[in-house]
This record gives structure tokens, C-alpha cells and sequence, in this order.
């Protein structure tokens, strides 16, 4: 940085230098009409041109350095903030917000410190070293210029942030009119389908209208300040005309003084502007740096405590040689939970046993909250008030990271990585072989799938897997799941995009694969989960009932009414009114 | 833009610009000559400032004739100047002030010019984009179409509005120090202009290269991104595997060649710019030395040298960028190609055909022998005959892959029609004959995975009726059960969905889409699979309402759950692209068949 800072500085130095070399040719050559100092004239020339060089590239490279490093490391901290964050922050900010704190606030940044301070450097070396040659030349010429130079610097000032907000609005009209390109071409089915090409067009054509008034007139700011930059520069030039010419016919200036003058006075107006420019671009990266660092400030709601990190090791460095085995016997104790983000208590003081492999099932209608539990579980939350057990230890003396990876989730929104089905299957584990693959495969009855594709298991499944159906990735995330040969296994909807009798298929495997394991199901369809040792009926948030399914059926609540309502759905059908007469059109 | 205009298909880049550029083309022509009378104003102050310094304030011998005698006579004689110095200081002023405002308006008719192009690129495209047939869409990815109607157009504008104005400008603005130089000294300009072809092939050798190390360095950076992407969106699976640090391992990884890349750039950048710096300085460093001599040796006056050193510098920076917009114009070829492949794709002709129907006929829908194959050799559909009668509830069955949706795309005419086999009409005629909006509008499909458009509940609901009433949306947000959800949102119908607003669970996505479906109010409602994400409550409440208030209403509806289809009049059993069977609920479960291994496997019994 000082290196960069110090070559910026010679540059500059020299670059304001070169007038007094044309000065000395004209006033000693031209003038006096000799070449007697030309060798050395030219010696110094070559040398200096030579230093500038050297100098520009020096800190050019160093600049590049800064910013691409400054980039880079910004960017792995960010990343691995981001892993160590809890589940929460990922509920209340969009993928899309996070993303562009870590992508192109950090691009932004590093970009600004590295060029923008060498602009700073460069043009504040040259301005000031030109100025001081101008004060030595001749003063009160200097005071005049002063003035203009200050001037320039106000203009500039003004049109920059007029500039930058009209370019904020610019970039936001051009990503709605992005935004609008990604729709039409993502939705052209419903676009199709809804007969609404006409309308699509109608709305976007008045999104590049709007674009198009915003965009002239920010042409027309510009233009203007280009234009009275330029108009100041002649005025400039006039002065020094008027006064240098008064001064040197009065014999008070050299003639070459009076050309080295002209020059500065030309030259010094880009500096000024550039200056102007960064210091413009600082204010406007101000939010960018704010973005990043609130990003860095949050914390993670589960964050190991440091005796545990002490023991178990954190996420990058897992001590492994000191996790215990897991036996997977669960208790929850006097728990009581609210979500950070809601204000009504979900669990009070809930207690249960789930003792090692068993199988609980959660059912209630969509949005009851039966992900609460398992979120418990899982330590994507902790209880604010009681503790979850885990082999009889509280899960927040042991580490997260241990605790994961015991747990194989299937999450009914599957998510696979863009590769091949091998690499997504080998994500819980690196190291299985072929027959272990192949048998996972087989048990959740994904193999079919992978025979049907191009080339098997290394077929590349493109971005988030979407070149396979949500009932194929609900199958192959599964697969993933039961690989990694968890001591819990949560079933989140796993199967719900799977046709019936695929469903069936595996619901016969789910019980050799729950064998000794811990089993969380999250179902709708209640036929599936009927043998469940546990059953926890949740309804608006709270749990209703809890018991197996002959001791729900018994108590005709609410599990009662759910099942019934299902199951005889088809029969009721039927019977419904409308079959037997015919209404009349609304 | 005008309506229906008949845009010919593009030969050549060449036939492309013509017809992008009507309508702008004026003030691109407006805008070069604007600036290169701005070019030309900017030459006159260094010459008003050499002919004071010479003949004023120096004691040059004024000659007897030329441009500098009249203008000296004219401003009234050397004696009556070296008096009146702000005469030629308020001319330099002026002179600076026409010069600005020729530049502003340069500037002002430049973006007025860049934006109508613009905005006609834009209109063009995505008018042609949104009628290209789904077939089309499904062979290129999104992303890729995106990228040329984003970034690809960004770079055409810059080529027509800043590339090839300035390059008009360079070239101008050379021309006319040329000119003035040579009027100087021809010796010294012939040694300043050697320097150009230098500075032009050097700079045209260097931005060819680096034109794949950026594009290069621009593909890493996608990686780098998407890996957050996946990361963000996949966080769960990465925290429920705990490979926090497997995903740090290969961010940083991926992070560090992408950096690896810049550095190699910036390591060319910086060559090149100190080469440059360089190459230009010791042009600047000969003309002044020899300048000097020249001047010793009496064949060149003070004022001359001074405005021969002040043109050189003003040479520099054109031809510096000379080669880098040289190297641009190649780049913007490969731009305009890629819009011109969409530009010239087939669309899809939507109006063109019959848009009478015969509203008596009883027999609304008919596959007659139908087939359909994707790719060649393998059918999708075969032989599928169906027939649907107006007030109609049907369903169809069938596994994952059995032929459901597409049967339901060849209705609309979505898929590439050169490849069904057999004949299907909708109310007596075969629906190749109709226009294909007039077809369209005769159905509403939701589908299974719906697509929500950035926008409010209420926007989405009424997205294909135009005069539609809040009261008229409430009631189909109450047919689809969607009020409880509304209710929920504080700001009910005007919650903000899509890209940037609420997200929604796949459920609610499915009945908004069904609200919107029963807005359309359509000959036939299309349910593709539009009940999955829901529970079996809602499903049912949902079905009852299609029943009973809408019971008029042709309707097919897809589904795996035997319960959402089980009232329907006859039901098609798909599989592997055939239909199975057919019949009612009850006559189908009183035979072997898959659909009753289904209801069985579904009922439990």
C-alpha cells in the first residue's frame, strides 16, 4: 500500500514535471537559439520518462493487487460468516439480498479502495505539485487560477452527486427491466398459456420508456458537465491569456513561463475532477461497506459456546477424535419456544421422551408448524426456555457440527447441487463405494431414475438439479440421506411429489432403513404414517395430541377428525350432492 | 414503436443495424457532426493564444498575408492588442463557450440517439423472444437468452452510440491536427504521425488478446456466484450434512483462480498502460527536442512550436484509443450475431388463422389417433383418443412421465406441431386452423409448478382479464381458499410476490394460480396437477367449490390423488403414453386395472 501510495506519488511528480521541460526548451533553445545543454537535456528526459514509467506500472500492478486480494479476502470472510450463521438469518433475508452483500458489495469495495485512493494519490500529487510551481512562477496568476480551480471543484462536486443518484436510478430501472426479461423468459409458458403476450409487451415497453427518460436525462447531466468543465477551462486559459500576457509584455514573465502556465492551467482541471470524482465514490461505496459490515455483525443465534468449540472443534476445524457416539435417545425438557422473528410462544413448557429408534410422526394441516420440533432437533433453534436432551446431554454442550453430522434431513423442497447425481449423492458421504451407492439407490427405489439418464450416475443434473423432476430430486435427495447412514433420520414430507405407487414402494423400505435409527416423519398423507410408535398431531402452531395412532383413534380429537376426514374422502365423494342433481350454471 | 410492423429477417449485421437504427439514426449522424465541429472549435484556442503570444506579446515578424495577419488587423493591430490584452482573452472565452455548448448538444442528441436505439432493441427483442414458440425455449437455456438481451444489447448500444461516434471523432480530430501540423512543419509532423500506426497496432494487438482473458475472468466470476447461489439456497442441506468447511474448502478454491485470473490481467493491464505511457512519452519527448531545434535552426517560430507541442498532446489520447475501439468493433460483431440468432429464430404467429368458433357444437375437445414424439423414435403419446363434452368434468391418472402435461400442451399448441400425428380439434375444427390467441383463450391452465409473476396477489389473480373488479378477484380468491392466507398478510391482495416480495409455499403458489385460472373465465379450466401441494382438507374444499359453483364449467383435471379426481364424469388412465383405461370412478375400481392398484394402495384397503 505505501509502495503503491509512493509510486503514485513519483508518477504524479513527474508527470507535472515534463511542462518545465518544455519550458526550459523553449525559453533556453527556442529563446536563447542554442542547443548547447541538449545532451544532458535529453539524458534527464529519458531518465525521468523512465521513472515515470516504472512508476506507473508499479503501482498500476499494485492496485490490481489490492483490489483483486482486498476482493478475495473480503469475500472468504463473508462466505465463511455465512456458514457459521444461523438458520434464522436465512428466514428473514432473501438469497438474493445476502448474495449481493457478498458478491458485488465486496466487488464494489475493493474496487474503490484500490483505484479511487490511487486517484486520490495521483491527482492530489500533480495538483498540488503543479500548484506549487504555479505559486513559484507567479503568484498572483496562481491567486486567479486558484479561484477558477476551486470553482471547478464545486461544479464537479454538485453534478457528481446529482450524477450518482441518477445513476442509482438508472441501475434500478435497468434491473426491473432485467428483472422483467428473466420473467418473460422463465414464465413464457404462462405467458403463453394466459394469452397475455400483448400485455407482457405493453408493460415492458413502458419499462424501457421509463428507462429511456431517465437514461437522456442523465445523458443531458453529463453532457452538461462536461461542457462547463470544459467552458472553465477556457476561462481559465483566457485568464492566464490576459494576465500572462499583461505580465510578460511588461516584462514581469518569461515567454515560457507564460506556455508552461498555459499548460497547467489546462492539465489541472482533470485532477480536480478526478478528486472530485473519488471522493463522490466513497460516499456512494459508504452503503456498500455498511451492507458488508452488518452482514459481518450479525451473529449466529447458535453459535457454540467457547468451552465446547474448546473440545469439539468448530465447522473448519471439527476435533474429531473427541465426538462421542451417538445413541440418538431424545428428550425434551420443559421446553418452551418462540421464533425469533414471531411473538406467540409455539411450545410451552413441552416435555417428551423419544427414546433411541423410534418413530414420531407429526402431523396438522400446511403451515401448523410442524417443522418446530424438528428445527428443535436439529439445533437450527434453540429453545428459549428449557433444554432439548440428546443421550442425556443438553445439545448446547456438545457442537453443532457433531450433532449434523449424526442427522440425515430430506426436506420436501429437495435441493441438489449443480454436478452429477454421484456428486450429490456422496455429499453426506466422500468416501462411500459403488455397492454402498447402489444399495442406497435401490432402497429408497431411486435407481430407476439413475438407469433412465444418459450416463448413469455421472450424469450432470444441471443448476439446483433441475433437469430431474421435484418427484426425482424428493428420491435422490433421499437416497443422499440414507447414504450418510444417520443415527436420526428426519422425513420432512420427503415423498409428497412422488406418485402413489412409488410412494408405496419406499414406504415399505422406510421401515428396514428407520431400523435403529431415530425417526422423525412430517406427513399429510396420514395412511403413511399409521405404524408411527409416536404420533404428534400439531394444529395452529401449538401441539393438539400426541400418542399412537390406536390411542388417538380412541380419543375421537383432533387426530381423529383428520384422519377420518381423509380417509374417507373417495367414499364421500361420492355421495356428494352434485352427482345426483345438476345445478344450474352460478 | 409502431404496431404490426413487419420487421424483414436480418441477411447480415449490416440489414440489422438499418432496421435497429431507424429512427435514431438521425441524431447518430447529428451527434458526429456535432462533435466534430466541437473538434473542430477546440483547435481554435490554441491557435487565437500562439498567434498572441507570437505576434503580441513576443516580437515575431508578422507576415504580410494568412490567417494570423487578418486576424491581428482585424482585432485592430499589434500595438492596439498588446494594450487591449482582453480582447483576445474574452475571443478565447467565447470561443470556449461555443465550444461547450456544441459539446452539450453533442452530448444531449448522442443519448437522445443511444436510448431510442436502445429502447428499440429492447421493444424488438423481447416482442420477438415472448413469440417464439415453446419448442424454441426449451432448446435454449434461460440464462442464455437473458445474457443476449441484456449484456449483448449493452454493447451494441455502446458500439452504434459511443464506439462509432468517437471513432468518427478520433479520426476527425487527427485529421485536423494533421492538418494544422502539417501547415506548422511537415517535417515534424511526419516524425509526430509515425508514432500513430505504432500506438494503434500496439494498443488493436494488445485488447485482442485480453478480450478472452476477460471473457474468461467473466466466466469464473459466474462460477464463483453461483457456488454462493447454491450455497445460500442450499443451506440447510449443507448445515444437515455439516460440510460447512467442504463449502468454504471449494468457494476458496474457486475464489482464488478467479483471482489468480485478475492478477494475471492486471499484470497485462499494467504492462500495457506503462508501455503505452511510454510509447507516448517518447513521442512527445522527440517533438519537443526536435521541436527545439528546429527552432534554433530558425525554420520554426516560439508561438508555432507552442501550438505544435499543445496538437501533439492533443493527439495522444485519440490515438491511444484508436486501437481499443478498433478492438471493440469485434467484439460488438459477436454481440450483434448473437441477438441476430434470435432476431431471425421462427416465431410463432398468433393471429394468423380462423377465430370462428362454433359455440353449438356439443363435442368441445377430440384427439383423434393422436401420437407425439419429443425426439425421434420415441413416443411420448400414442394413439390417444379422447373425447370431452361441453360441461365436463374429466380426469386423467397416470405415473410420473406417462404423457399427462404434454397431452395438455398439445391442446394449447405448445409443443413443435411437426411432430403429432393425428388430429386434434376443439369445437368441430381442427385447432391448427384457429388463431392461435383466439385458441389460447378458450383455455386456462394452472399448472403444477405455477409461475408467479413480480407483482401483487391482485395483479397476479387478474393478470389475463383487463376490467376486473377487487369484488370479482375476492371471489375467486375465496373459490380457491385462498382467503385465510390474504387475510394473514397485512396488506391482504396487495402483498408484493415474486423475485422481490413475499415468498410463497408451493401450496399458496398452486391456489393463486387457480384463483387466476377461474378469472379467465374459459371454455375449458385446465388443472394440471394444480392440488399436489396441498393438504387434503384445502384439496377438498377447493374441489367442492369447481363443483358446485362452477358446474357448468368444462374442466380436466390432472392429478395423482385419486380423491381430486374421483368425481369427475370419466377418467383417463395414462400409462407410458397410451391410455390404459377409462371409465367413471365406479367402473373403473370394479376392474383390475392400475387405477385400482392406485386406489387401493391410496384407501388403505
Amino acid at each position: 500500500m505505501i509502495v503503491m501510495i509512493a509510486a503514485g506519488f513519483i508518477c504524479s511528480a513527474c508527470d507535472s514535471v515534463f511542462p518545465l521541460f518544455n519550458r526550459y526548451a523553449l525559453d533556453h533553445y527556442a529563446a536563447e537559439k542554442t542547443l548547447d545543454t541538449l545532451r544532458p537535456f535529453i539524458l534527464l528526459y529519458v531518465l525521468l520518462l523512465a521513472v515515470q514509467v516504472a512508476g506507473s506500472y508499479i503501482s498500476a500492478i499494485l492496485c490490481g493487487m489490492i483490489e483483486v486480494s482486498v476482493n478475495r479476502d473480503l469475500r472468504n470472510r463473508a462466505f465463511r460468516h455465512i456458514q457459521e450463521l444461523s438458520l434464522s438469518y436465512f428466514n428473514s433475508n432473501s438469497v438474493g439480498s445476502i448474495h449481493s452483500r457478498i458478491m458485488s458489495d465486496t466487488s464494489k469495495i475493493g474496487e474503490t479502495v484500490a483505484w479511487r485512493l490511487m486517484d486520490i494519490v495521483w491527482s492530489g500529487a500533480y495538483l498540488v505539485s503543479i500548484l506549487f510551481n504555479m505559486l513559484i512562477i507567479s503568484p498572483s496568476l496562481f491567486a486567479a487560477i486558484l479561484l477558477l480551480v476551486t470553482a471547478a471543484a464545486v461544479i464537479s462536486f454538485i453534478f457528481q452527486g446529482k450524477l450518482i443518484k441518477i445513476n442509482r436510478r438508472i441501475r434500478e430501472q435497468n434491473s426491473v427491466i432485467t428483472g422483467d426479461l428473466n420473467e418473460m423468459v422463465t414464465g413464457v409458458r404462462t405467458i403463453k398459456t394466459m394469452t397475455i403476450e400483448k400485455k407482457m409487451e405493453n408493460n415492458f415497453f413502458g419499462n424501457t420508456e421509463k428507462m429511456r427518460g431517465i437514461s437522456v436525462r442523465s445523458g443531458r447531466l453529463s453532457a452538461l458537465f462536461s461542457s462547463t468543465v470544459s467552458f472553465v477551462s477556457a476561462l481559465a486559459l483566457s485568464v492566464v491569456l490576459w494576465r500572462g500576457g499583461r505580465l510578460t509584455i511588461e516584462k514581469a514573465m518569461l515567454i515560457g513561463d507564460l506556455s508552461v502556465f498555459m499548460s497547467y492551467a489546462l492539465g489541472m482541471l482533470g485532477p480536480v475532477q478526478s478528486i472530485v470524482n473519488t471522493l463522490s465514490q466513497f460516499i456512494a461505496i459508504k452503503a456498500n461497506w455498511e451492507r458488508f459490515i452488518e452482514l459481518m455483525r450479525v451473529s449466529s443465534d447458535v453459535a457454540d459456546k467457547p468451552e465446547v468449540i474448546e473440545k469439539y472443534g468448530d465447522a473448519f476445524a471439527p476435533k474429531r477424535e473427541n465426538w462421542e457416539q451417538m445413541c440418538g435417545n431424545i428428550r425434551f425438557e420443559n421446553v418452551s419456544f418462540t421464533y425469533p422473528d414471531g411473538d406467540a410462544e409455539v411450545l410451552t413448557d413441552f416435555t417428551l421422551d423419544i427414546p433411541k429408534g423410534s418413530m414420531v410422526a407429526i402431523v396438522g394441516e400446511t403451515g401448523a408448524g410442524k417443522s418446530t420440533l424438528v428445527n428443535l432437533v436439529c439445533r437450527f433453534y434453540e429453545p428459549t426456555k428449557g433444554k432439548v436432551l440428546l443421550d442425556g446431554k443438553d445439545l448446547r454442550e456438545r457442537s453443532v457440527m457433531w450433532l449434523h453430522s449424526h442427522i440425515g434431513y430430506v426436506l420436501q423442497t429437495p435441493h441438489l447441487f449443480s454436478g452429477t447425481i454421484r456428486d450429490n449423492l456422496l455429499y453426506g458421504k466422500p468416501d462411500a463405494s459403488e455397492e454402498e451407492i447402489s444399495s442406497a439407490l435401490k432402497a429408497v427405489h431411486a435407481s430407476d431414475i439413475v438407469e433412465g439418464l444418459d450416463n448413469g450416475l455421472d450424469s450432470v443434473i444441471g443448476e439446483g438439479g433441475n433437469s430431474l423432476s421435484t418427484g426425482q430430486k424428493q428420491l435422490i435427495s433421499f437416497a443422499r440421506a440414507v447414504l450418510a447412514d444417520p443415527d436420526i433420520l428426519i422425513l420432512d414430507e420427503a415423498t409428497a411429489s412422488v406418485d402413489t405407487i412409488t410412494e408405496k414402494k419406499i414406504q415399505s423400505a422406510i421401515k428396514k432403513l428407520t431400523y435403529g435409527r431415530t425417526t422423525f416423519v412430517i406427513a399429510h398423507r396420514l395412511s403413511t404414517i399409521v405404524e408411527a410408535d409416536l404420533i404428534i398431531a400439531v394444529n395452529n402452531g401449538r401441539i393438539a395430541e400426541q400418542g399412537s395412532h390406536a390411542e388417538l383413534m380412541m380419543k375421537k380429537g383432533y387426530y381423529y377428525s383428520l384422519y377420518t376426514r381423509q380417509h374417507e374422502d373417495i367414499d364421500r365423494v361420492l355421495k356428494d350432492d352434485r352427482y345426483t342433481e345438476e345445478m344450474p350454471i352460478r | 414503436m409502431k404496431k404490426n410492423e413487419n420487421r424483414p429477417r436480418y441477411k447480415g449485421r449490416s440489414s440489422f443495424l438499418r432496421y435497429e437504427l431507424k429512427g435514431s439514426a438521425g441524431f447518430f449522424i447529428a451527434t458526429m457532426l456535432l462533435s466534430a465541429f466541437a473538434a473542430l472549435t477546440e483547435l481554435i484556442n490554441p491557435r487565437i493564444i500562439s498567434c498572441v503570444i507570437d505576434y503580441v506579446i513576443g516580437d515575431e515578424k508578422l507576415p504580410d498575408s494568412g490567417a494570423e495577419a487578418a486576424f491581428i488587423r482585424i482585432l485592430g493591430g499589434r500595438g492596439y492588442i498588446s494594450e487591449h490584452i482582453f480582447i483576445p482573452a474574452l475571443m478565447v472565452i467565447g470561443v470556449g463557450l461555443l465550444s461547450a455548448a456544441v459539446k452539450y448538444l453533442g452530448g444531449a442528441v448522442n443519448s437522445a440517439g443511444a436510448e431510442r436505439f436502445v429502447q428499440r432493441l429492447r421493444n424488438t427483442l423481447y416482442a420477438q423472444t415472448v413469440k417464439l414458440p415453446m419448442s424454441w425455449h426449451q432448446q435454449n437455456p434461460a440464462g442464455n437468452i437473458i445474457q443476449r438481451c441484456t449484456s449483448d444489447v449493452e454493447t451494441v448500444k455502446n458500439f452504434v452510440s459511443a464506439q462509432l461516434t468517437s471513432f468518427a471523432r478520433i479520426i476527425l480530430l487527427i485529421a485536423l491536427s494533421m492538418v494544422f501540423m502539417v501547415k506548422i512543419n511537415v517535417r515534424l509532423t511526419l516524425i509526430a504521425a509515425a508514432f500513430i500506426p505504432i500506438i494503434v497496432g500496439y494498443s488493436l494487438f494488445f485488447h485482442s488478446r485480453i478480450g478472452k482473458t476477460f471473457m474468461k475472468a467473466d466466466n469464473e466470476e459466474g462460477v464463483v456466484s453461483s457456488i454462493v447461489q447454491e450455497n445460500l439456497t442450499g443451506i440447510r442441506v449443507v448445515r444437515a450434512f455439516g460440510k460447512e468447511a467442504y463449502e468454504c474448502d471449494r468457494f476458496t478454491a474457486k475464489n482464488e483462480s478467479y483471482t489468480l485470473l485478475w492478477i494475471r490481467i492486471m499484470r497485462i493491464l499494467s504492462i500495457f498502460w506503462s508501455m503505452g505511457d511510454l510509447i507516448s512519452g517518447l513521442q512527445v519527448m522527440l517533438v519537443v527536442i526536435l521541436g527545439a531545434v528546429l527552432c534554433v535552426k530558425g525554420e520554426l517560430s516560439v508561438g508555432n512550436y507552442i501550438a505544435f507541442v499543445s496538437y501533439n498532446a492533443m493527439l495522444t489520447w485519440p490515438v491511444r484509443e484508436l486501437g481499443r475501439t478498433i478492438a471493440d468493433l469485434s467484439r460488438a460483431g459477436v454481440s450483434i450475431d448473437r441477438i441476430m440468432f434470435i432476431m431471425n429464430s421462427e416465431p410463432e404467429d398468433l393471429t394468423k388463422g380462423s377465430s370462428d368458433f362454433d359455440e353449438d357444437c356439443d363435442v368441445l375437445i377430440k384427439f383423434d389417433k393422436v401420437s407425439f414424439s419429443y425426439k425421434d423414435g420415441t413416443d411420448v403419446l400414442k394413439d390417444i383418443d379422447i373425447e370431452v363434452r361441453k360441461g365436463e368434468k374429466i380426469g386423467i391418472i397416470g405415473g410420473t412421465g406417462s404423457g399427462k402435461s404434454t397431452m395438455m400442451d398439445l391442446l394449447t399448441r405448445l409443443c413443435d406441431e411437426d411432430r403429432v400425428r393425428g388430429v386434434i380439434s376443439f369445437m368441430g375444427k381442427d385447432i391448427k386452423e384457429y388463431a392461435l390467441t383466439d385458441l389460447r383463450r378458450r383455455f386456462s391452465k394452472v399448472s403444477q409448478e405455477p409461475f408467479l409473476f413480480s407483482g401483487t396477489i391482485a395483479e397476479n389473480i387478474s393478470i389475463s382479464a383487463d376490467d376486473i373488479s377487487e369484488e370479482q378477484i375476492m371471489e375467486a380468491v375465496r373459490d380457491a381458499s385462498l382467503d385465510t392466507m390474504v387475510d394473514s398478510f397485512k396488506k391482504g391482495l396487495d402483498t408484493y410476490v415474486g423475485e422481490r416480495g413475499v415468498t410463497l409455499s408451493g401450496g399458496q403458489k398452486q391456489r393463486c394460480a387457480i384463483a387466476a385460472g377461474l378469472v379467465k373465465r374459459a371454455d375449458v379450466l385446465i388443472l394440471d396437477d394444480s392440488f399436489s401441494a396441498l393438504d387434503a382438507e384445502t384439496d377438498e374444499r377447493i374441489r367442492k367449490t369447481l363443483y358446485e359453483k362452477y358446474s357448468g364449467m368444462t374442466m380436466i383435471i390432472i392429478a395423482h390423488r385419486i380423491t381430486t379426481i374421483a368425481g369427475c364424469d370419466r377418467i383417463y388412465v395414462l400409462d407410458n403414453g397410451r391410455i390404459a383405461d377409462s371409465g367413471t370412478h365406479q367402473e373403473l375400481i370394479g376392474r383390475k386395472g392400475i387405477y385400482k392398484d392406485i386406489y387401493e394402495l391410496q384407501s388403505g384397503r
